[in-house]
């Protein structure tokens, strides 16, 4: 507390005159002779108790009453606002001030609040702030977000002012350390003489408070000044619900879209209900059951937004954005050519192929296939056949010619080269593809985790135990160049041995596994294993790329990838409109003008694409929670004036006290009339 | 006299004139001694003025000689009462509030003077003792006006001091005291409950009527002092510092059930008692100290 009047505070002993007149220089009291004190004693006795605590109260209150009398004149002032509602005394400064406005222009700050948002409220709010600032006052004013702005002093108040009406939230998170410590930094430049403030127009987001130090107190900020006045405004609690994201999967061969939601503040148990809007789609789609899962009819890439359709306070975390890249074939039929009937007995490779492809037939997959002799191979399998499985071997000269025909006229081709042959030449299919047999060894063999280069995702066998894949034989082959291992198997050294070879051969894909699908060679095909490996092994014949999207964060950096690796050059076009351009290097290109939420689409000719921003749901922005006891001291939203002006000025109490004594003055006198 | 006017005398023998609740018998059941009934008494009571038609057996001859003058002896009846008026005369009665200008003990010996020369008027006896822990006097039960004069001069002569009603002396009163009398007490009864028990009991051994007056001053109620005072017990000697008005309220309370308590201590010994306040005008209390009869 401060005094205007310090010098009265001189007379504060004048407190201790009743003790010293009542113990020190007691009233003498006045004999009068009585005709029998016999009652008067037991009265006495009776009311001693009483009459002592009378007393003692009655020295208290002089003493109180002498010392607000004296408070009241020294004119103190307090910045507690309780004495807000007794005096509009606010006490005039002597000092000039030096404030840094804080304008927090967070996602959260487009809430909507009484008609306009958040941050407009907060700038009419600073506005009118600024305007009781006098001549010798200053201002500096600070943007911020996640990140801080650079602020420098004036004197101009109305240009900060004016500033401040033309902010414009943006979709980024709230970092309350970042920008205190700027504050504290600019103020400890400013003269003691000055009194120092800071003024946080924002909503006191809770998640703006994960950087703060320790349990959120300031005294742990970098440059914290006890003697800087933080003022902030408060907003109330408000429910919200947001997308918080999307994801991609397949099932049964067809690409679905999930997206997620989250919600604060009491929002309806009820999900909100969800749009997909793209556009291939005229209408809306209701979210599937279970969840917020989109169907996705056959094709190839598609992009669009999944939007909620209940409104709520921020309108701009409703709707998350999807660039989904995929491949799908019409055809998925595949031809398998067994050499004989023994592989169609149990634990033959064909056997295992069978029950896959019936599996998946029961299933409603997307993969089928026809079982064909290779003997029987008379002619050149049709458009229906997306690939062949071929177990490598004796194959006639004829068969291998059209089956050479087939892949190097685009189709893809599953060689399982594991069986032994007598001689290299036996291997008509593989020599014809450029493969040269060597040795074939056989030993116990352990299978890893497909290489990385290989196209396989690791993440689709990640739930299996493939060490336990154990080969018992295995073909060693040079490939032709074009063609490169995607998966190894381990020797019991540790040491790799190629188990599936893969390249191109014309326009058609190849596949070369060096073991054998039959029991004797490899126990893979019993394996739970077996079909995500087979299914894998299709989709990779047939072309088809599991459903990827395409998206960065707001603020984040995109990295495109391009199919073409001499382009230089990118051209991206923003959500809204804005051409840029970026350079490309060996097949890749970084996009880091994220700033707004959207679909970004890039260009390249020969080729195209598009990109999803989203906002960074896990930032807690869209939680519209303030902090229950944010660390300034809060400025009402209808009144921020005055209780800006008594945080920082401070109220005078001298009327208060003088009341105060008045008060006590009189239940003194009431109090000896009666008592004493 | 210091206390009894003739103004006063005439007064009070008027009152006599004007009430005559003695005639039919009163509460001395019909044993009072009228002043116009005269019989064979063997008590000479006095000397009046011969007119025609007087019985001459009464003519006082010796009178005749040395006066050449016929004067009738006149003789009070066999059976007539005793009014013993016995005063408290110790220092309590001195008090004297700030706002009264008699003391109870002016009061109590004005007031008592009154009622002797009342049943003087009307041909009783009275008699007065004052008593304390001081020492007692007294002047013996007469028809005689003169003796007006008498217990004048030991009220006007007696300063209060002493002892509130000491048993001792008491009971040695109380003993003088015969079956055809009567006593009537002035004091303040502010005395101790042990010893006011003991003069109840005095009393009520008492064979005659007994009467009981409470002089009291208004300031032993009301405490109307201001700030803080040292009251010192006018007996005693004891002091007690405290403020009046603390308590005030709580003190007239208290009196009042004392007021209350000896009341039905007097009332429970067969004593009937009349309290008044020094304030209040003697011939009020009078008229209502012979209304108690």
């Amino acid at each position: 507390m401060r005094f205007l009047e310090p010098s009265f505070l001189w007379f504060l002993p004048l407190a201790l005159l009743p003790l010293l007149l009542n113990f020190i220089f007691p009233l003498k009291p006045f004999k009068l002779p009585f005709s029998s004190v016999l009652l008067l004693r037991a009265v006495r006795d009776v009311r001693r108790k009483k009459i002592t605590a009378a007393k003692t109260l009655i020295l208290l209150l002089r003493c109180l009453a002498i010392l607000a009398l004296v408070g009241a004149f020294s004119r103190p002032v307090s910045v507690w606002r309780f004495f807000g509602a007794f005096s509009g005394l606010t006490a005039g400064s002597v000092r000039p001030v030096s404030l840094v406005v804080l304008a927090d222009r967070s996602l959260s700050m487009s809430a909507a609040f009484a008609g306009r948002t958040r941050l407009d409220f907060a700038a009419a709010a600073g506005a009118r702030i600024l305007g009781t600032l006098g001549a010798r006052d200053e201002a500096a004013l600070v943007f911020f977000d996640s990140e801080a702005d650079s602020g420098g002093w004036t004197s101009d108040l109305p240009a900060v002012a004016s500033q401040l009406a033309a902010a414009k939230p943006g979709f980024k998170g709230t970092d309350y350390r970042n920008v205190l410590e700027k504050a504290y930094g600019l103020l400890a430049s400013r003269s003691p003489s000055r009194r120092k403030a800071v003024l946080l127009l924002s909503d006191g987001a809770r998640n703006g408070f994960a950087s703060m130090p320790g349990s959120g107190s300031l005294t742990g900020l970098s440059g914290y000044d006890p003697a800087v006045t933080l003022t902030g405004l408060v907003f109330p609690e408000v429910p919200n619900a947001w997308m918080s994201g999307a994801g991609a999967l397949e099932s049964g061969g067809r690409a679905r879209l999930s997206v997620f939601t989250g919600s604060s503040g009491g929002f309806p148990e009820k999900e909100p209900l969800t749009g997909l809007y793209a556009p291939v789609f005229s209408g809306s789609l209701k979210a599937g059951s279970g969840g917020a899962v989109f169907p996705l009819p056959a094709g190839g890439d598609l992009s669009g937004r999944a939007e909620l359709l209940t409104p709520d306070a921020l309108a701009l975390d409703n709707a998350v954005f999807f660039s989904l890249a995929r491949k799908e074939t019409g055809s998925r039929k595949a031809l398998v050519l067994y050499t004989g009937p023994e592989e169609l007995k149990p634990g033959g490779g064909a056997y295992f192929l069978k029950k896959f492809f019936e599996t998946e037939a029961g299933a409603g997959g997307a993969f089928s296939a026809d079982f064909l002799e290779l003997s029987a191979l008379e002619r050149l399998p049709g458009q229906d056949y997306g690939a062949l499985i071929v177990f490598d071997g004796p194959v006639p000269a004829r068969q291998a010619g059209l089956i050479l025909k087939f892949i190097r006229s685009g189709g893809g081709a599953f060689i399982i080269a594991g069986a032994p042959v007598k001689a290299a030449a036996e291997r008509a299919v593989l020599s014809g593809l450029g493969f040269k047999a060597g040795e074939t060894l056989e030993r116990e063999f352990s299978l890893g985790f497909p290489e990385p280069a290989g196209g396989f995702s690791e993440v689709e066998f990640s739930g299996f135990e493939l060490r336990r894949v154990s080969a018992a034989r295995a073909a060693a082959f040079e490939a032709p160049r074009g063609v490169e291992t995607l998966w190894n198997f381990r020797d019991p050294s540790g040491a790799p041995r190629p188990a599936l070879l893969g390249g191109v051969s014309g326009r058609g894909r190849v596949l070369v596994w060096t073991s054998s699908l039959s029991l004797p060679g490899t126990d893979l095909a019993a394996k739970p294993v077996f079909a995500p490996f087979m299914a894998a092994i299709l989709r990779h014949l047939y072309g088809v790329r599991p459903p990827k999207l395409l998206q960065a964060r707001v603020g984040g950096v995109y990295e495109g990838a391009l199919e073409n690796a001499d382009t230089v050059k990118v051209e991206i076009t923003s959500p809204s409109g804005v051409k840029s351009y970026v350079p490309a290097r060996n097949g890749f290109f970084k996009y880091t003008l994220t700033d707004a939420p959207g679909l970004y689409s890039w260009s390249a000719p020969p080729e195209s694409g598009t990109f999803a921003v989203n906002l960074d749901a896990g930032n807690g922005e869209s939680d519209l929670l303030p902090e229950r006891f944010p660390p300034w001291i809060p400025l009402p939203g209808g009144a921020p004036v005055e209780a800006f002006k008594s945080a920082v000025y401070g109220v005078e109490i001298g009327q208060f006290l003088l009341f105060l004594a008045l008060v006590l003055f009189l239940a003194e006198f009431l109090l000896s009339r009666r008592a004493l | 006299m210091k206390y009894l006017t003739p103004e006063a005398a005439a007064r009070i023998r008027a009152l006599k004139v004007r009430s005559s609740p003695f005639r039919s018998g009163g509460t001395l059941e019909g044993r009072h001694a009228s002043a116009f009934k005269k019989g064979s008494s063997q008590e000479f009571s006095q000397y009046r003025q011969y007119t025609a038609g007087s019985d001459t057996r009464f003519l006082d001859w010796k009178v005749y000689a040395r006066s050449d003058r016929l004067f009738i002896k006149e003789f009070s009846l066999q059976n007539a009462v005793s009014f013993h008026l016995i005063l408290d005369s110790s220092a309590s009665m001195a008090f004297r509030g700030p706002d009264t200008s008699v003391s109870k003990w002016d009061y109590s010996a004005r007031l008592a003077l009154y009622l002797a020369c009342f049943l003087m008027a009307r041909g009783d006896y009275a008699g007065l003792t004052v008593f304390s822990g001081a020492g007692t006097a007294s002047v013996r039960p007469s028809g005689d006006p003169r003796a007006l004069t008498e217990m004048d001069a030991l009220l006007a002569g007696t300063g209060p001091s002493g002892d509130s009603l000491p048993p001792g002396p008491f009971k040695k009163i109380a003993a003088g005291l015969d079956r055809n009398s009567a006593a009537v007490v002035f004091s303040d009864f502010m005395a101790p409950p042990e010893r006011l028990a003991v003069f109840a009991r005095l009393l009520s051994s008492f064979r005659g009527k007994t009467r009981a007056f409470r002089a009291l001053d208004r300031a032993e109620l009301e405490l109307p002092w201001e700030g803080n005072a040292v009251f010192k017990d006018m007996e005693t000697g004891e002091e007690i510092q405290l403020s009046p008005a603390a308590l005030r309220e709580d003190h007239g309370r208290e009196f009042a059930f004392w007021l209350k308590r000896t009341e039905r201590l007097f009332s429970v010994s067969g004593v009937r008692s009349f309290t008044a306040f020094t304030d209040v005008p003697p011939f009020m209390s009078l008229e209502k100290l012979i209304g108690i009869f």
